[in-house]
């Protein structure tokens, strides 16, 4: 939550220097950006490779617990072409690759960026800090409508950090551990999705 | 597009043969966080510095939120088919709370709700 509104605070100071025109605009050129996005999904990687869990939670599970990043995504990819649909004008392609965030703002949206422009990034980066808020602000009524496994669809990628301690919270322990290796599986998943969508559609 | 997967492919087992190196993880993660705060002040400077964009901020932020609460609404209905339909509840039961779970879990606090799961689920 906290991390989410400073990542907004920079975003928002960013918005207001530029409407100032104080920055010259060789500051926004492109490679810098670049670069740092490469540097970026390394130490992204890094920060997967450093975390074991999701193998140790994978040998002590059923092999079921698989499916449920599975079914986020299917679910995801249903609730998108829905958005699609009733919002008429959009590329289904930019639907797709805002949805396929699965909450990770940060690098969703930074990726979406450079892959599509700067107005669907934004739009990526609001839609999934408000599925990381909403999730925040929802698990307890979610758990009571549909059962512990929601706020975990709900959370996404975001289940295994942002959103594990309301998970943990109001659906049981063992949700958490569902919840790590759901988000950790569309941690994952995210830079790749958004990559495949913006290179084949 | 194939240099981006290439990044993070090369920065898993980077990762994951230095994960015990507590130097490493630091500074991973503090690059991590700059990175990201670098990069979408950048983002918003680009947003901010053109006007045609500025003028559709409302219609982009509405955009945003239909997608977000589809997606959300998709999940937990296809969460809900899983658990009822698919697996008829099977996979709260399946779960052996083992060592190693409990491993993964040490880092989550647990709440008066989890201790009421826990026993509703045994057995």
């Amino acid at each position: 939550m906290k991390g989410s509104l400073i990542i907004l605070g920079f975003f928002l100071s960013g918005v207001l220097l530029g409407r100032l025109d104080i920055i010259p605009r060789a500051a926004e050129a492109g490679s810098l950006a670049s670069w740092a996005l490469y540097m970026l999904l390394f130490v992204v990687g890094m920060g997967i490779g450093f975390d074991t869990r999701s193998f140790r939670i994978l040998r002590e599970l059923h092999v079921k617990v698989a499916l449920v990043p599975l079914f986020v995504g299917i679910g995801t990819l249903g609730g998108s072409l829905a958005a699609w649909a009733l919002l008429g004008d959009m590329p289904l392609r930019d639907v797709l690759g805002v949805g396929a965030g699965f909450g990770y703002y940060s690098l969703s949206s930074i990726m979406i960026t450079k892959m599509g422009n700067a107005a669907l990034g934004s739009m990526a980066l609001i839609a999934n800090i408000s599925r990381e808020l909403a999730t925040l602000l929802a698990a307890p009524l979610l758990v009571r409508l549909f059962g512990g496994l929601a706020p975990v669809m709900a959370g996404g990628a975001t289940s295994m950090d942002t959103s594990l301690p309301v998970i943990a919270r109001f659906a049981g322990e063992r949700y958490g551990i569902i919840a790590v290796f759901s988000g950790m599986v569309l941690t994952v998943a995210v830079p790749i999705l958004v990559t495949a969508i913006f290179t084949w559609m | 597009m194939i240099v981006e997967i290439a990044c993070i492919a090369v920065g898993v087992p980077a990762g994951y043969l230095l994960r015990t190196r507590p130097a490493v993880v630091g500074a991973v993660d503090r690059l991590t966080t700059w990175s990201i705060y670098a990069l979408l002040f950048l983002l918003g400077l680009s947003l901010g510095s053109d006007d045609g964009l500025v003028a559709q901020a409302g219609d982009i932020g509405l955009r945003a939120v239909v997608i977000s609460m589809a997606s959300l609404a998709g999940s937990v209905a296809a969460g809900w088919l899983l658990q009822h339909v698919l697996l008829r509840g099977a996979l709260d039961g399946r779960i052996a709370p083992g060592k190693g779970a409990r491993a993964a879990m040490a880092a989550v606090p647990a709440g008066p709700a989890a201790k009421a799961g826990e026993a509703r689920h045994e057995g």
